[in-house]
């Protein structure tokens, strides 16, 4: 019956399409030679295709791919790929092919369906030939503009010689001659010089040297450097700056250019007695500055040739230095190797108005970026890279005054401190860390944390006296411990948890003749994370105690019956297993100094008044920790 | 007051002629080296106020010249010459004692403020 149905079906089916088995088998081969036809494109694509699924398994493949990541078909099919898959953007890759060839690779990755799934369409683009034309074009424009540099500088001096006279008296005429000689030349050098700049920056050979800088900073000091111009022009000019100092992650060097070039154009094209304004906004994730001015104007038909290479507009007759038409376009680079914009506006003969912007990052970016960068410089010489984290904690949010004092107070003691122990060394502050980082070599690495852990207790106990605040530290190194910043940073942080952790762990013993005090001392620092407590009634009980378990910090009250706290401290000091307890002495009265004679002296013993201050107490024990 | 002597080391003859001749406009008694041999040698004889050093030199270049000349003498203020973009590059050299950096062509007319300067906190 049911086979019955089927026929039926199936000869139905056969009807409707009106499909003759000829056809179907034409459209059959017709389907396999486009699946060839198709194969053949793939296999033969100078590029490797790989389709990766959602969770990245690999699905297809073609040969290149194989010789591009020297894999054979077991080690591809169904096995993760382990290459970046970003949709968003390319990535480089050093690629080793079959058979051992290096080379540099471009990955890039889309969204594609595949067996009616989401997966990724994955390319590997071989540039190493066009990395080496590249690198080849450098090293010609620098050999290039050397060798035009040299003779250009003899002329040089040999012209400026000669207009200052030195051999001897010029006429009027001679000495304009020889000026406008001068003049040519250092146009000359600059357009060399530019055209270095453009071609480093275009390269993507100079990296910003991101640091957190105050902006308003760098634009006053361009301006005081293009005052005397302006005010030789009698240029009016306005600065509207926020108040107080706006820090911005970025390469001041380059910012500072980038002020210079804007700046000096509004001068430039900006006949006497015009206006000048220059603006600063801070926005919300950007911050955005401006450079105003009633100058000349531009065109709008040349408006969006402004910043392209050798473009020059509005070119003042006569003295004054020419431009080489590159100063917009190193701009238009520099702006954007910091993720930022540049536009501008115009109206001929009114003025223009350059704007640009430059992002806000966030602590953690910054952070990262900086540790990135850290690795990419030690990958780069070979050289082992720590990094060190010292971690605040429970400090408070919004405390306005030690965000302030911050710099002073913590970074400069432990920059300080530092500097004895490493070769070189960068400092961060992330939300509630900072983060130092430095370049030592493999024996100075295990030893730094320990100096480390020495100087900086005291810097951050000098903050503790005003803020509430605990510490932990961590480090981790590269290559051993990571060989990205991410998992550096991760390591280091770990480092720092742990760190915490065993410390929380340590054996405390409290002594003190009154039960209700112990229990206050021991549920103060239970609160903060300790665990491991003893008690000890007088001198007597603990010193016994100890005898048995040396615990790692002893608390003291001084007054006991028994034995008291100064005979205890004189019986610990006589054995050399419990001479180095770290001891807190806890008194209601003032200590007599004397009695502890050279024991006390020398281990400079902290003393908690009673009633107990439970912040000075934490501190304390964490900093004898 | 005597004057300041200043050894001028580059191998480019025509250029140190020209900054020889400055040197001597501004009052200065001027040595020449056109290599870092010369230059060391000198240095070890004549004992200059002042080294203006070529950073890029054939065979022996500034900066090998400079860690020579430091091992006999920490004292003498030293004044390299760049190329334009060549500073960062020299930047960590810093710590061999350098007390600037000159750019050829751009600036070693203002240079002379530089030079006085440094030699004024010598006795």
């Amino acid at each position: 019956m049911a086979q019955k149905e089927k026929k039926s079906l199936s000869e139905g089916l056969v009807k409707k399409a009106i499909v003759t088995p000829r056809q179907l088998k034409q459209t059959q081969d017709t389907l396999a030679n486009r699946g060839a036809e198709l194969r053949t494109i793939v296999e033969n694509n100078p590029d490797g295709l790989i389709v990766v699924s959602k969770d990245g398994a690999v699905l297809f493949f073609n040969e290149v791919a194989m010789f591009h990541l020297n894999r054979n078909k077991e080690e591809l099919s169904g096995k993760p790929l382990g290459l970046p898959i970003d949709i968003s953007k390319s990535t480089e890759i050093d690629i080793v092919r079959t058979g051992g060839g290096r080379g540099i690779a471009q990955v890039c990755a889309v969204e594609i369906e595949w067996e009616k799934k989401l997966a990724y369409l994955v390319m590997i683009h071989d540039i190493t030939e066009l990395k080496r034309l590249d690198q080849l074009k450098d090293e010609f424009l620098s050999t290039v503009s050397h060798e035009l540099r040299t003779p250009l500088t003899t002329m040089k001096e040999f012209a400026s010689i000669i207009s200052d006279e030195i051999p001897g008296k010029l006429t009027k005429e001679q000495k304009e001659y020889v000026d406008i000689i001068k003049c040519n030349i250092d146009l000359l050098t600059r357009l060399i010089n530019n055209l270095l700049d453009i071609s480093k920056i275009e390269s993507g050979k100079i990296e910003p040297k991101k640091a957190l800088v105050d902006i308003t900073d760098l634009a006053n000091s361009v301006i005081s450097l293009l005052k005397p111009e302006m005010e030789r022009k009698h240029i009016e000019f306005e600065t509207l700056f926020p108040q107080a100092a706006l820090n911005v992650y970025a390469d001041p060097d380059k910012v500072t250019q980038i002020f210079t070039n804007l700046i000096g154009n509004a001068v430039k094209f900006t006949p006497g007695k015009g206006r000048i304004l220059i603006e600063i906004i801070d926005k919300d994730s950007e911050i955005e500055c401006s450079v105003s001015d009633t100058g000349v104007g531009i065109a709008s038909e040349n408006l969006s040739k402004l910043f392209t290479k050798f473009q020059q507009f509005g070119r003042v007759p006569g003295a004054g230095a020419k431009g080489t038409g590159l100063g917009l376009a190193i701009t238009k680079e520099l702006v954007q190797r910091h993720n930022g914009r540049i536009r501008v506006e115009s109206e001929l003969g009114k003025g223009s108005k350059f704007i640009f912007t430059l992002p806000k990052y966030s602590k953690e970016v910054i952070l990262y970026e900086a540790v990135e960068t850290g690795i990419t410089g030690a990958k780069k010489e070979n050289k082992e890279f720590s990094i060190f984290i010292i971690r605040l904690d429970d400090y408070p949010e919004g405390e306005k005054e030690f965000e302030e004092n911050r710099a002073q107070k913590v970074f400069l003691p432990i920059s300080a401190a530092l500097e004895k122990v490493m070769q070189s060394g960068d400092f961060v502050t992330g939300n509630n860390e900072i983060i130092a980082f430095a370049q030592v070599n493999k024996t100075e690495a295990s030893g730094v944390i320990r100096q480390l852990k020495m100087v900086i207790k005291v810097p951050i106990l000098e903050i503790e006296e005003q803020f509430k605040m605990g510490f932990s530290y961590g480090y981790a190194t590269y290559p051993d411990d990571a060989d990205n910043a991410k998992d550096l940073l991760e390591k280091a942080y770990q480092s720092c948890v742990r760190e915490r952790e065993e410390r929380l762990k340590k054996a405390i013993m409290i002594v003190d003749d009154e039960p209700e005090a112990r229990n206050i001392v021991r549920k103060i620092l239970q609160a903060s994370g300790y665990s491991n407590f003893s008690e000890a009634g007088n001198g007597e009980e603990a010193f016994e105690k100890i005898k048995t378990a040396i615990p790692d910090l002893l608390i003291l009250d001084m007054r006991m019956p028994r034995m008291n706290g100064y005979e205890l401290i004189g019986m610990l000091k006589e054995n050399t297993e419990t001479k180095d307890i770290p001891v807190l002495i806890m008194s209601g009265s003032a200590v007599e100094i004397d009695k502890l004679e050279e024991y006390i002296k020398k281990k400079a013993i902290p003393v908690v008044g009673k009633p107990l201050d439970t912040e000075q107490l934490i501190k304390l024990v964490n900093y004898l920790l | 007051m005597p004057v300041k002597r200043i050894l001028l080391v580059d191998d480019e003859l025509e250029l140190l002629k020209a900054m020889r001749i400055r040197l001597a406009s501004w009052g200065y008694d001027v040595l020449t080296a056109t290599n870092g041999q010369e230059a060391i040698q000198l240095v070890r004889k004549e004992v200059p106020d002042a080294i203006i050093l070529d950073i890029k030199m054939p065979e022996m270049d500034g900066i090998e010249t400079l860690k020579r000349i430091r091992h006999f003498n920490k004292e003498i203020p030293v004044f390299m010459l760049t190329a334009y973009g060549d500073e960062e590059r020299f930047e960590k050299t810093r710590k061999l004692g350098i007390s600037g950096f000159i750019q050829k062509g751009n600036e070693f007319e203002n240079a002379s403020e530089f030079v006085r300067v440094a030699l004024k906190g010598q006795k």
